[in-house]
């Protein structure tokens, strides 16, 4: 695959911003708060017009965007839908946002849409797959995509690479960026017996473009193990709060987002949120931040055999 | 069909039939033990996520029926319906009649169309913006073309007609007693009500049978003068100017133009 050239770079400031909700679009065009950036799914603007583009058009005029969707599918054996592709590229070039991002999921099948982001297998075929429609999104909408990674709650039997090093080969292969969900971390590992600290620890630092930051559920799994479920329907916890200053120590300043999708707070409860996580980012901004040459290659052992 | 390709679909098929089992290829947990409550996450996720979507389009119906009837009913419904899209806004179209064939629900036969009323609600929500121009425009046209004069209207703008008193009952879950706002209602007595979106709220107007055929045959692309007589057959005191005036007032007529032919 070759990497396409010319496409427009994930530029968002290194500033804490949150996921922008219809609920609070008149607290946000009232008081102009100091926040670094808003993140929208697009699939909640893909009607004609009304109250959502209205918004948002004021909203984006006075702040950095960033469409983080939910609909592609990227994971699915078949390519993205061309109808919603061309919905986002239509999105894309109405509101020119700083970044685009997508999951390392699928949602679609032949049956329909599933409205979650379910998991795949991380196999040499799903990587040729997810790489190759990676490289027709960032194609067609001209822009760098990120890929987030995702909170699972089962694994597969085959597995050629862990998460990471199937991300880094993404990577790789696309030139894409990557989205590192903190809280997702926290979760995923939890769920299958790994260390996030060490997760954090060897993840690409290079390539990330963004960090989310949520609230779970804790819940149990078939062996009364714990089973955590990315919820986004509370504060984050105070493990997750302490990864994320790992991963800005270990990556400088990084725009960061607060994503709570549901039970959705006040105002004043979800900027407090994205204010703790812009004092960490300001904790480290005059800091040289470690590079990962030490890191760097640690991720080569991972590979599963 | 590759073996990704082999794998999504028992996992797709697993997830929308409940009776499946957790699909091989999956991880089993410790001495082998199938990771059911796990895979449910995926599962609840899937319903929950299309449930709350529905809620929030059709409110009114969630609020007749309660929170947990109506989680109850909208499971059903997701799983016999999934999104054929990513986009959200758009789901649930067929909620209103799955409505009148979900048999527990046979005991209010107005469900169905209130949540007919909500789905024009969501759709008037979303739809496309237009400018209205003002009852000013029939002043370019002479007196004698104004009978055969029609008028575009509003993108959003849309009827409901029922035999129930759909709008009464919708207004009434906008207060906060419903059943006190409803005290004395027949439940036989048909209501019509006209949907559109002018600006940014969605407004819902009760409006009579006269001006519901006058709006519908406008509507339709019929004359001002057609229309009118299509409303004064079905309500002889149909009040023109007042009907003509509110038409316009309420933002809903976006062009004016001469039919040819009248």
């Amino acid at each position: 695959m070759k990497k396409t050239p010319n496409l427009k770079e994930t530029n968002l400031p290194a500033r804490a911003g949150v996921g922008l909700k219809a609920e609070h679009y008149q607290d946000i065009c009232e008081t102009s708060p100091g926040i670094g950036w808003f993140e929208v799914h697009p699939e909640n603007y893909m009607g004609a017009g009304g109250a959502p583009h209205h918004y948002l058009t004021k909203i984006r005029e006075n702040y950095p965007l960033s469409l983080h969707g939910v609909g592609l599918s990227i994971g699915g054996s078949e390519p993205p839908s061309k109808e919603h592709l061309a919905r986002v590229k239509g999105l894309v070039g109405r509101y020119q946002p700083e970044s685009f991002s997508e999951h390392l999921a699928w949602s679609s099948h032949e049956a329909g849409f599933f409205n979650d982001l379910l998991p795949l297998p991380l196999t040499e075929e799903t990587c040729q797959t997810v790489s190759e429609h990676i490289d027709h999104i960032q194609t067609t909408i001209g822009q760098k995509m990120l890929l987030e990674n995702p909170s699972t709650y089962v694994a597969f039997d085959r597995q050629d690479f862990t998460e990471i090093e199937f991300l880094k080969e993404v990577v790789k292969r696309t030139g894409c960026g990557l989205l590192l969900d903190v809280n997702n971390v926290f979760v995923s590992c939890t769920n299958h017996e790994h260390d996030p600290q060490d997760y954090i620890k060897n993840f690409p630092m290079e390539a990330v473009g963004e960090i989310h930051l949520g609230g779970h559920a804790p819940d149990e799994d078939d062996l009364g193990n714990p089973l955590l479920i990315d919820a986004h329907d509370r504060e984050v916890i105070d493990d997750v709060w302490d990864l994320y200053d790992q991963a800005i120590s270990q990556k400088g300043p990084v725009a960061t987002l607060i994503e709570w999708d549901n039970d959705v707070p006040t105002w004043e409860v979800l900027f407090s949120e994205a204010k703790r996580a812009e004092a960490v980012l300001e904790k480290y901004k005059n800091q040289t931040t470690k590079t990962s040459s030490e890191t760097k290659y640690l991720g080569l052992k991972e590979r599963v055999a | 069909m590759s073996e990704w390709s082999k794998l999504q679909s028992s996992v797709s098929n697993a997830l929308e039939d409940l009776n499946l089992e957790v699909p091989s290829g999956i991880k089993r947990l410790k001495n082998g033990v199938v990771p059911k409550k796990r895979f449910s996450v995926y599962r609840n996720n899937v319903t929950l996520s299309l449930i709350s979507v529905l809620a929030s389009t059709y409110p009114v119906v969630e609020e007749i029926v309660g929170d947990e009837f109506f989680a109850t009913m909208a499971r059903e419904f997701a799983l016999s319906h999934l999104p054929q899209s990513p986009v959200m806004i758009n789901y649930g179209e067929e909620f209103p009649d799955f409505l009148k064939t979900f048999a527990p629900v046979k005991e209010l036969p107005y469900l169905s169309d209130v949540a007919r009323l909500e789905w024009h609600r969501n759709t008037a929500y979303h739809g496309a913006n237009a400018s209205p121009v003002t009852i000013e425009a029939l002043g370019e046209y002479k007196e004698e073309d104004v009978p055969n004069l029609s008028f575009e209207l509003h993108p959003t703008f849309a009827l409901i007609k029922s035999d129930y008193p759909i709008v009464t009952i919708w207004q009434a879950h906008q207060q906060d007693n419903p059943p006190e706002f409803l005290k004395g209602l027949t439940m036989e007595q048909g209501e019509a009500a006209l949907i559109i979106r002018p600006e940014l709220d969605v407004l819902i107007n009760q409006v009579s049978i006269g001006t519901y055929e006058f709006l519908q045959s406008l509507n339709k692309g019929l004359s001002f003068s057609l229309s009118v007589e299509q409303a004064i057959a079905i309500e002889p005191s149909f009040d023109i100017p007042a009907n003509l005036a509110g038409l316009f007032n309420l933002g809903a007529v976006t062009g004016v133009n001469l039919t040819t032919t009248s």
